[in-house]
């Protein structure tokens, strides 16, 4: 073991080269360590996000692929069979919507007083039918809350529920309990069916909703089983829908579910398509990307440049040690041993940048990762604020706006993440580190040592 | 009957028709020609010639620095390429070169305790100190100058470290080329006596290449090489 005593004797003795040895390993492990726990706290704060958001996964109708259905009509799904893809043990939680109007009867009066059509009746508004109002989207994301009263939930399906928003309720001065008159969609039908305020309900927006250009206060929110059975002469069964979303309890499981929902529906699903929907989760994760990336870049970019670095300084210290070898040699050393030493000297400086890297390496790349993560997620923000939803009566297109790209509310940019220094970082620093401090030491010294001693020691004259 | 044949000991190190060759890009130069020669155990040799007559390349060859381009030296009876290079360099010969090669991070001690260690020569780890200072001594070092890095010495300590290193690996064959060129007339005289000592008491083979007919004269037996032969020598 005397090459390692002789590796200590030439680090000690050598000491302006093992300290600039010593410092380029530091600014390469410090880099490379900082790129993993960046690489890391982003991964986490991208898996909390998702685990928080879930993965919605979306079945509306296939535009682009074969219609199902009558000619000419938009094709439907029943309820019951949504509720059975609903069912798998994939799915976290499940929601749809079905949309259709209504007319307030009762002397009750609406909080706007612009007609939905001018032959239409001046109650006439639109319900949402839904399997469960607290998994709408403006309620998950805390813009409207239930001021009083419950959520419709599944179990409400078939009972004549109704939530109210607080202007229409205070008009008419409604509360929880009490009932009110709607009749089916058509306004020269007949059909009609008492509903009882479950909750009262506050929408912030006072902006009329951009496809029906219904007024915010006007809007009902009854469980869907009840407005299909007032809209079908009053007959029980299950509600045709245009569509429904999933909460998935894993996005990695998007495809297990596609492939179960396609067995559990079979033809009921013809011209309907599942879709992943990660909007929200990219909005608040882009940020995480962008800082992701340039610190990967920037972690690679260090890594290379520095083991060049290495390389070279290792290159000209075995230039500079052929000498050293010739002796060695000369006294009957063996080959692996003067690599060896070379090799035990560079791991001693690597354990050395190592450990004092992985020291200040937390407190450095969470106030590294703060500063960008905090340019990056207050960019993102500001395109959000900046996002205009396009003109009522307007599909936006003229204006250039896509109303697709609005953004999703209650998914802010992530702008913090938490830097946590994990052994397994330390561990994979210290195998980058060490690889390419022992390639870049042992490649020269195998190199110097195909020579015979006698050529060494006379600079092979 | 059998008869058993008395045992012939072979010479410590033989040279058969050994032919040494540089050869660089431009032009090929034979520096040794057919060389036959022999070197007994228990004897002091002298190499003398004049520059270019080949007898660094003769000590590197016999030392195991580097193998002949034809012939076969063999030690004790063994082709060296047979025996291995190294392990002949580690087990049985030990060189003073003219420029020293010590190792020059380390002391004048720890160059020499590192030559035990490597070659493993006696004694045992935990005399090796005591014993460097006792060859470090015998060359004209004390402790003080011992403990110094070889760097801080002068050209004559620095011959004397890198002699007692060579004493240090205890081998067979002590091969030394220009060993008392840098030293004053007693050191040098001192260092002879060494060498005497070691082949006469120790029955080891001494072979060292120089210019000076003093270290010559008290050498047992003198060759001179020119132009790549042997002129004058016994073998």
């Amino acid at each position: 073991m005397n090459f390692i005593k002789r590796a200590g004797l030439s680090l000690w003795s050598r000491k302006a080269r093992t300290l600039i040895t010593l410092g380029t390993f530091l600014v390469i492990c410090t880099m490379v360590l900082a790129g993993f726990l960046i690489g890391t706290a982003t991964g986490r704060a991208a898996d909390s996000a998702e685990r928080r958001l879930g993965a919605a996964v979306t079945l509306e109708m296939d535009l682009t692929g074969a219609g199902g259905g009558m000619p000419g009509q938009a094709p439907q799904i029943g309820s019951d069979v949504v509720d059975r893809i609903g069912g798998s043990p994939l799915v976290a939680k499940y929601n749809y919507t079905y949309n259709d109007g209504t007319t307030l009867l009762g002397g009750l009066e609406l909080t706007s007083s612009k007609r939905f059509a001018s032959d239409a009746p001046a109650t006439y508004t639109l319900a949402a039918g839904v399997r469960d109002s607290s998994l709408l989207p403006d309620f998950a994301s805390g813009n409207w809350k239930l001021l009083s009263g419950e959520h419709v939930t599944a179990a409400d399906q078939n009972h004549n529920e109704v939530l109210i928003e607080e202007r229409l309720a205070s008009k008419n001065h409604l509360k929880v309990g009490d009932k009110m008159t709607l009749s089916e969609n058509d306004p020269t039908g007949k059909g009609k069916a008492v509903f009882t305020v479950k909750g009262i309900y506050h929408n912030p927006s006072d902006q009329p909703d951009p496809d029906y250009q219904q007024a915010p206060g006007d809007k009902l929110i009854v469980p869907a089983g009840a407005l299909g059975k007032l809209n079908s002469g009053g007959k029980q069964g299950p509600t045709p829908l245009q569509g429904a979303t999933f909460q998935l309890k894993d996005a990695a499981a998007f495809d297990a579910f596609h492939a179960q929902a396609d067995r559990t529906a079979g033809n009921a699903l013809k011209g309907f398509k599942l879709s992943i929907n990660d909007k929200a989760l990219k909005q608040m994760t882009g940020p995480l990307d962008s800082v992701t990336t340039s610190a990967t870049a920037a972690m690679w970019l260090i890594g290379i440049a520095g083991g060049l670095v290495l390389g070279l300084l290792a290159t000209l210290a075995v230039k500079q040690r052929r000498t050293e070898f010739g002796i060695l040699l000369s006294l009957g050393e063996t080959k692996w041993k003067l690599v060896a030493q070379q090799c035990v000297e560079i791991v001693v400086v690597a354990v050395l940048a190592i450990g004092l890297s992985s020291v200040f390496a937390q407190n450095l790349t969470q106030k590294a990762g703060d500063t960008l993560l905090h340019d990056q997620a207050a960019s993102a923000q500001r395109k959000i604020n900046a996002w205009q939803p396009p003109p009522p009566g307007s599909t936006g297109l003229e204006q250039g706006i896509d109303p697709n790209s609005a953004p999703v509310k209650g998914a802010d940019p992530i702008d913090k993440i938490t830097v946590r220094l994990q052994p397994s970082d330390v561990a994979t620093v210290a195998g980058i580190g060490l690889g390419i401090g022992l390639l870049a030491t042992a490649i020269p010294a195998a190199s110097a040592l195909r020579l015979n001693p006698r050529r060494i020691l006379t600079k092979g004259k | 009957m059998n008869q058993t044949a008395p045992a012939i000991t072979p010479p410590a190190l033989q040279f058969t028709d050994v032919s040494h060759v540089y050869q660089n890009q431009r032009r090929r130069t034979t520096v040794l020609k057919q060389i036959d020669l022999a070197f007994e155990r228990g004897t002091f040799y002298t190499v003398l010639g004049p520059s270019g007559s080949g007898k660094t390349t003769l000590l590197s060859l016999a030392s195991g620095l580097d193998s002949p381009t034809k012939g076969t030296i063999r030690f004790d009876g063994q082709d060296l390429a047979e025996l291995g290079l190294g392990r002949y360099r580690n087990k049985h010969a030990a060189t003073v070169f003219q420029q020293y090669n010590l190792l020059t991070y380390m002391t004048a001690l720890q160059n020499v305790i590192t030559a035990m260690e490597i070659t493993g020569a006696k004694p045992a780890t935990g005399r090796r100190k005591a014993h460097a200072l006792e060859l470090l001594a015998k060359v004209g070092l004390d402790p003080d100058t011992a403990d110094r890095n070889v760097l801080k010495l002068s050209g004559g300590q620095q011959q004397r470290v890198a002699i007692a290193r060579a004493l240090a690996c205890d081998v067979d064959i002590l091969f030394a080329d220009e060993p008392t060129g840098n030293l004053d007339e007693d050191t040098a005289d001192g260092i002879i006596g060494i060498f005497q000592e070691l082949a006469h008491t120790q029955n080891k083979c001494v072979i060292v290449v120089t210019h000076s007919q003093t270290l010559a004269a008290r050498s047992d037996r003198t060759l001179t090489l020119r132009k790549g032969k042997v002129a004058v020598g016994a073998a």
